[in-house]
């Protein structure tokens, strides 16, 4: 167990941080206010939305088939595959592969996946120089934070905070404009580019007939972390896969539009592996490594529908807890309402299994998503998975609860009570109703009873 | 028609007026009503904390007082209720047989109070010259879990109210149940975004379908010395000015 | 399963697969949103733009993208396009590809009076440079580009510089992205890499302000070739 503090206390905490509040009012409204225009270049969203539920449904159907045929035409076109049971497999094989080629400097575009086997941090450990290249992780990597975005990792942070961050990696003053900012990290990291020895990637899609990885950026990282260094390593999901570019295409109508309210990424990369003959540049080897990690528990469960995600990060920017509180708040590298239901499926012993009560269970997230993941409801089939670890007490009054309100006589009296008292706390509700004390004045209530309301004799 | 109205426990324990206004309302379209004593709570406090086996016995009581009382239709006035029982009481009796051969036909029978008012009207709204002004607050239940959008808006109107929108429109109270007190902080944070929005708008009558939304804007609005009042559709209809209506 | 011969397979595909294989095949009742009524969830996505004049739709989608696009229907407006973009007095020399349209355009901005070199060693190029390559195709839809490090026998030629040059033969438009993606499944262009790009290299990562340039060429040209 950690000593981190409850989730209460995170959420609060965030909730309390005015600065926190306005970074990420910023990013969800203009995110927003894309989408709508985004959204209506396709003729019919809505069935758009059912296409790529149908697509990535029947992806995890044919899991099996997908991904031997992926794997196949990856070690045909002279790739190397590996398959990774656990997240540690898949970084002992990435280390595996660098000491063989002698490396020391790796350059990364942005991977949730990296993240959740921690591999930056073990490859640290074993002595390798890590560069995050995205820039927005870069500099939460520079400030010794996680990302706190699926999509936009350093969006808890402003301007000023950034300017500050940067500046201490630069030998002059750094001006505090964004151009200069950016201009600073396209320099600094073309360093690194150009001194790097392997290039990690993770993958957005897999298209399996073609042995092709798909990896979509805005800044052109991956084009660079895949076209300098001499050996290049994706890392996927297993479920992030999809049969022909026919799937991709439906896939990538949807990907930019709902992460991001663009049209398309501005640059979409689909590799085959390493170069070719007649090229001048390019890695010479290429590796895919094909990662379970918990996922397949989850495959053909009652969550199994998690799996269809394609992280787009568009129900972090819906959720009105998320835009409150913000990612760091949730603990782990998902954030948001898929990473509340991600987190305590991959993992469970992390002590952050009370994600899934930190939700209104509004239904934005399932209203947006592009693949229709209940995510709500799938919070609430954790609820119910967690109920059974409620302590004895928690238990005791819920069976009161149940016992009073179960019986339209016992029923009736416990309302008459709460009248006698005036307050709702004389109740058989679990749960600390002192608590709604918090900022909000008292729930009323009605000192007559509907049933002799309802019998008065009408004028 | 004759139509059982379940009033539900948080009217029954806060708001039983508006119980009664919704008798009112529905009696003005025709109907009889009765009120279905004998139903409780619907269970969705326990289902939402993931409490199923509490939930279940609270829930088959008021699906037995659905199933026992001679009606032709059952009329809830808060869109979460009807949600729980309409998505929810499905899942929560699929392996209990005495509760799952009756529940189907229950539930078809269950409508939210502006679902069935707009359903049973006959005539199409009329627009009135004068109209009053007063914020809508449609809640996460009514639209994403019942898709009832048009309803409330069709039953304001042939009140003479013209439902007005915000900047924070759409967004969750921050209520969510339980949610409210296991995440004070959060859920008041959530609530200030929808008020702050209100604050903003045209008007300073705050309506909508679901009790509990408004009691946590309005705990929090009355906290904050906010300039808002907060009532039901059903009171607000049913006390409208007879001589802006139309029957409902 | 067969080993593979190659040996550069590892990890236990078999037991990997056959733990998938199971849980894939187990009962599950998903949510559904929306049943695509479709016989064909693949079969493309309809979008609302007028596709009727490719050429007049990748215009307007790449300047919405922020590329800055020549459309040339003759010689006097190719060489006009050439030198507009010869006297860009911020380019010190102009780096060209080796294809056809590239080396045709690269020759004219030397009579213009540019300094134009071969790419000989793509990696050398900088931050500072100016490149002009042909592109494969470009998309209606959206005023992409698509390029092919088998044409251009580089990855890198489009993503160091500072500025890239696309010329795109107007005959290469296609509708929209998924005619670029059967065509990379179907090795139309072959290539270890093939990259769809939409104009500028860009990051929103700033308080949200778009900022060009990040890891890629922070200024896109494109001249689209409509001569007959």
């Amino acid at each position: 167990m950690t000593d981190r503090p409850s989730l209460r206390a995170r959420a609060a905490a965030a909730a309390d941080d005015g600065g926190l509040r306005s970074n990420l009012h910023r990013a969800v409204t203009h995110r927003e206010a894309r989408r709508p225009e985004a959204y209506a270049e396709l003729t019919d969203a809505n069935e758009a939305h059912g296409a790529a539920q149908r697509i990535r449904l029947d992806t995890l159907r044919n899991l099996p088939a997908l991904l031997g045929t992926m794997a196949d035409n990856v070690l045909a076109a002279g790739g190397y595959v590996h398959w990774a049971d656990t997240g540690d497999s898949a970084v002992d094989y990435v280390e595996s592969v660098l000491r063989r080629r002698n490396a020391t400097n790796i350059v990364k575009a942005k991977s949730m996946l990296t993240e959740e086997i921690h591999l930056n941090a073990r490859l640290e450990q074993a002595g390798f120089e890590v560069t995050e290249t995205d820039l927005g992780e870069w500099i939460v990597q520079l400030a010794g934070q996680a990302p706190s975005h699926i999509v936009a990792p350093a969006v808890h942070l402003n301007r000023a905070e950034i300017a500050d961050i940067l500046g201490k990696e630069s030998a002059e003053p750094l001006a505090g404009d964004v151009t200069s900012l950016t201009q600073f990290a396209r320099s600094r990291l073309r360093e690194a580019f150009l001194d790097a020895d392997v290039g990690i990637t993770g993958v957005n899609f897999a298209v399996a007939e073609s042995g092709a990885v798909v990896i979509v950026t805005n800044e052109g990282n991956a084009g660079l972390t895949i076209g300098l260094p001499k050996v290049h390593i994706a890392l996927m999901g297993m479920e992030r896969i999809v049969e022909s570019w026919r799937e991709l295409d439906v896939m990538m109508s949807l990907l930019p539009r709902a992460a991001t309210g663009q049209s398309i990424s501005t640059y979409v990369d689909w590799v085959t592996g390493a170069r070719r003959d007649s090229e001048h540049d390019g890695p010479e080897e290429f590796h895919l490594v094909i990662v379970d990690n918990g996922r397949s528990d989850i495959l053909g469960s009652e969550y199994d529908q998690v799996l269809t995600c394609i992280r787009c990060g568009a129900c972090s920017n819906v959720c009105p807890v998320y835009s409150t509180i913000g990612g760091h708040a949730y603990g782990s590298v998902y954030t948001g309402p898929i990473g509340a239901v991600l987190t305590p499926l991959l993992s469970p012993d992390a002590g952050l299994n009370d994600l899934a009560n930190a939700s209104s269970l509004c239904g934005a997230c399932w209203e947006t998503c592009p693949v229709g993941i209940p995510l709500h409801d799938l919070l609430l089939e954790l609820r119910y998975r967690e109920s059974a670890a409620a302590g004895p007490t928690e238990r005791a009054a819920w069976r009161l609860w149940s016992t009073m309100w179960s019986k339209p006589s016992r029923y009736r009296s416990s309302l008459s009570t709460a009248a006698r008292f005036g307050s709702v706390s004389s109740l058989p509700l679990p749960g600390p109703i002192k608590r709604w004390a918090t900022g909000r004045t008292p729930i009323p209530v009605a000192n007559k009873s509907l049933r002799k309301l309802w019998k008065r004799p009408r004028s | 028609m004759k139509v059982g109205l379940f009033p539900t426990c948080l009217v029954a324990v806060s708001a039983p007026e508006i119980a009664m206004a919704a008798r009112s309302l529905l009696e003005q379209q025709g109907h009889e009503v009765v009120l279905l004593e004998a139903a409780t709570c619907c269970g969705q406090p326990a289902w939402n904390s993931g409490q199923r086996d509490a939930a279940r016995p609270v829930a088959a009581a008021s699906l037995r007082a659905f199933v026992d009382a001679d009606v032709d239709a059952i009329v809830i006035p808060s869109g979460s209720c009807t949600a729980m029982i309409r998505d929810y009481w499905p899942h929560l009796f699929t392996d209990h047989a005495t509760e799952a051969s009756t529940v189907a036909t229950a539930v078809d029978r269950t409508m939210e109070l502006t679902e069935f008012l707009a359903a049973n009207t006959t005539e199409p709204v009329e627009a009135a010259d004068d109209t009053d002004a007063v914020i809508y607050h449609p809640s996460c239940h009514m639209t994403r879990l019942l898709g009832l959008v048009d309803a409330p808006l069709h039953t304001l109107g042939r009140s003479g109210y013209t439902p007005i929108s915000h900047n924070a429109t759409g967004r969750c109270c921050g209520f969510g149940g339980l949610f409210s007190i296991k995440f004070p902080e959060l859920s008041v944070a959530m609530a200030d975004d929808v008020l702050d929005g209100m604050v903003d708008a045209d008007a300073t009558t705050v309506t909508g379908c679901d009790l509990s939304c408004l009691l946590q804007l309005s705990s929090r609005a009355k906290f904050r010395g906010l300039d808002l009042s907060f009532i039901h559709v059903a009171q607000l209809v049913a006390g409208s000015d007879p001589a802006h209506r139309q029957a409902p | 399963m067969t080993a593979p011969p190659s040996g550069r397979e590892s990890g236990d595909r078999s037991s990997f697969l056959a733990k998938v294989e199971h849980r894939a095949s187990l009962p599950t009742t998903p949510h559904l949103i929306h049943v695509a009524e479709k016989d064909d969830p693949a079969g493309g996505v309809a979008y609302t733009a007028d596709l009727s004049d490719l050429v007049a739709t990748f215009t307007a989608a790449a300047r919405e993208h922020k590329s800055v696009v020549y459309v040339v229907h003759n010689d006097a407006e190719h060489l006009a396009a050439v030198l507009d973009i010869a006297s860009d007095s911020d380019v010190e020399e102009f780096f060209v590809s080796d294809e056809a349209e590239a080396r045709e355009f690269g020759n004219l901005l030397e009579q213009a009076g540019a300094t134009v070199r071969p790419i000989t060693e793509p990696r050398q190029l900088t931050q500072r440079d100016t490149v002009v390559t042909t592109a494969v195709a470009g998309v209606a839809l959206t005023g992409s580009i698509a390029l092919s490090s088998g044409a251009s026998g580089s990855r890198l030629l489009t993503s160091l510089p500072k500025s890239h040059i696309a010329i795109v033969p107007a005959a290469s438009i296609v509708p929209t992205p998924r005619d670029i993606y059967q065509g990379f499944a179907e090795e139309r262009w072959l290539g270890s890499a093939l990259i769809i790009a939409t104009g500028p290299s860009r990051t929103g990562d700033i308080e949200m302000q778009l900022a060009f340039g990040v890891h890629g060429p922070g200024q896109v040209v494109i001249v689209v070739d409509a001569r007959p």
